[in-house]
């Protein structure tokens, strides 16, 4: 059995927090549009696809957070070989996954943006792209938050 | 070593602000997710009203027949179907119908804190009922015609109010209601005998309607509920009071008629007894009311109706309830929004009907209509 360092260690911790919470952000977010999208749908099931698209939306931190797992397992080798990683280095992919995986949680505000869009929507479907522009906003900050994850990869030398 | 010290009080002190961050989590998620649902329903809702575009079309319908085959094309076309009554009449009722379904669909999707109050409000129909019976009764129409009228869709069947239709005084109608909530009728039929005079059944039928309602929502924290009723039951003892005034009523006559709730109660009785119509609007300086009575004493003074004060009022209670609806998208907000605006919706629609039925000109309806 290959032996874990306590540096592998804290960054399989960060991998989990990025995946975990980002899942968290993501099911919350979706769930609560989702559940709009059904309100939408019990009047008029016309509604499914907007609805559909809008509560896709808090999906993606959800995939940044796996992404950014992916990379801190490939980094330190946990999907193979496992490299030698320093504790000090370990923190900083620990840092790495908080940053990813709190930025995830962006989607359960991203999620209420969108079943208010989903509303809006359904009593005005003109206002479907500017309910769509509006739910993209919280996006922002989780592309943020991955982006400072890939920096510190790249940063410690891992990727 | 002191690294690995380092970590552990990192570890220690993340795991306290993850426990925080997920209690803030759960506070909101708690807040917004009962009404998820429901407010995405009453947006999709919304889009079946009548918008004011297509109201301006129904006020300038050529004829009442107009107005049908524009409801006919709506969401009403299915209660439009086997209707008994002709004219405005069926335009009502088709109305009513749908605002019946209306009040028991959302009283189904609001949460579990605020489902009693929404219960209660649906007892207006009972309200409707009984004073649709005692004015049948009263002015000697026939039971068919006044069995038309009727909506069972509160707590009293179609049995009771069928029995209560086929009596053959007012009396009798009161007391055959003995046996139910409101049985406080019984004390406002010396004052009718006395007068006469419908005003005493319909204050005494509101009353118990709006201290039950009220009494239900007192107890909760609901902040735009209690608002938006607070202001349903400060309009109905306003219409209560100047009606009063304007019949030369003492206080001691409709003292028992008047809700025990709102915001306005303390200072409308405040010199009541010595005040006329225009000096009583005068004495709500300095509250929400007085911009919106005091508009309308012109009116008043002219002609001699309190119809522009009343109008006023309701105008101001669907406003507030649409304003609700605004400022707390995700909340009760919508729903009461909703009702404000099937309330306005109700209420254009009926005088439009009606004043194309008498003929009423373009300017005088749309004096009527209630703009959202």
């Amino acid at each position: 059995m290959t032996e874990i360092t306590m540096g592998v260690s804290l960054a399989a911790l960060g991998a989990g927090i990025a995946m975990g919470l980002a899942a968290i952000g993501s099911g919350i977010g979706v769930g609560i549009a989702g559940s709009a999208g059904a309100g939408a749908i019990a009047e008029d099931p016309n509604k499914f696809g907007p609805a559909l698209v809008l509560q896709a939306l808090p999906q993606t931190q959800g995939i940044y957070g796996f992404l950014g797992a992916i990379l801190i397992m490939i980094g330190t080798g946990i999907l193979g070989d496992v490299v030698a990683v320093p504790t000090e280095v370990g923190i900083v992919l620990l840092g790495a996954g908080i940053s990813v995986g709190l930025s995830g949680i962006t989607a359960i505000g991203q999620g209420i943006t969108a079943a208010s869009a989903i509303g809006a929507a359904a009593k005005n479907p003109e206002t479907f792209g500017k309910g769509m522009v509006l739910s993209v906003m919280s996006e922002t900050f989780a592309v943020f938050g991955l982006l400072v994850a890939i920096l510190l990869l790249v940063g410690t030398g891992l990727i | 070593m002191a690294l690995t010290a380092i970590a552990s009080v990192e570890m220690i002190a993340g795991t306290v602000a993850l426990f925080l961050l997920l209690i803030f989590l759960v506070r909101t998620a708690r807040d917004i997710i009962p009404y998820v649902y429901s407010t995405a329903r009453i947006r999709a809702k919304e889009s079946k009203l009548i918008q004011d575009d297509r109201l301006e079309d129904l006020v300038t319908a050529n004829s009442l027949e107009d107005v049908f085959s524009y409801l006919e094309a709506t969401e009403y076309a299915r209660y439009m179907q086997d209707l008994v009554l002709t004219g405005s009449e069926a335009v009502e009722r088709a109305l009513l119908n749908q605002m019946a379904d209306t009040y028991v669909e959302v009283a189904a999707m609001v949460p579990k804190n605020v489902r009693s109050t929404f219960a209660v409000l649906a007892r207006v129909w009972d309200v409707r009922n009984i004073k649709t019976i005692l004015r049948g009764v009263q002015g000697g129409l026939p039971t068919d015609v006044i069995k038309a009228h009727l909506l069972p869709v509160g707590e009293l069947d179609q049995k009771k109010l069928y029995d209560m239709a086929e009596a053959n005084t007012v009396a009798d109608v009161v007391s055959a209601l003995e046996e139910t909530r409101y049985v406080a009728l019984m004390e406002a039929l010396p004052r009718y005998d006395e007068s006469r005079n419908m005003f005493h059944f319909d204050t005494a039928l509101d009353k118990i309607h709006w201290d039950d309602t009220w009494a239900t929502v007192e107890p909760t924290n609901v902040v735009p509920l209690k608002r938006y009723l607070a202001i349903c039951v400060d309009t109905t003892n306003l219409k209560i009071l100047l009606r009063a005034k304007k019949e030369e009523l003492s206080l001691d006559a409709i003292q028992n008629s008047l809700i025990t709730g709102g915001t306005i109660l303390t200072k409308a009785l405040r010199g009541f007894e010595e005040a006329d119509v225009p000096s009583m609007v005068l004495a709500f300086e300095g509250t929400e009311y007085y911009s919106i009575l005091s508009d309308a004493v012109p009116e008043y003074e002219r002609t001699g109706t309190l119809i522009g004060m009343e109008n006023a009022l309701d105008r101001y209670m669907i406003i507030t309830g649409r304003d609700i609806s605004i400022k707390q998208p995700f909340g009760i907000g919508p729903l009461i929004g909703f009702i404000a605006q099937k309330e306005a919706e109700l209420r254009n629609v009926r005088a439009i009907a009606r004043g194309k039925e008498v003929g009423l000109g373009v300017d005088e309806i749309r004096s009527m209509v209630i703009s959202m």
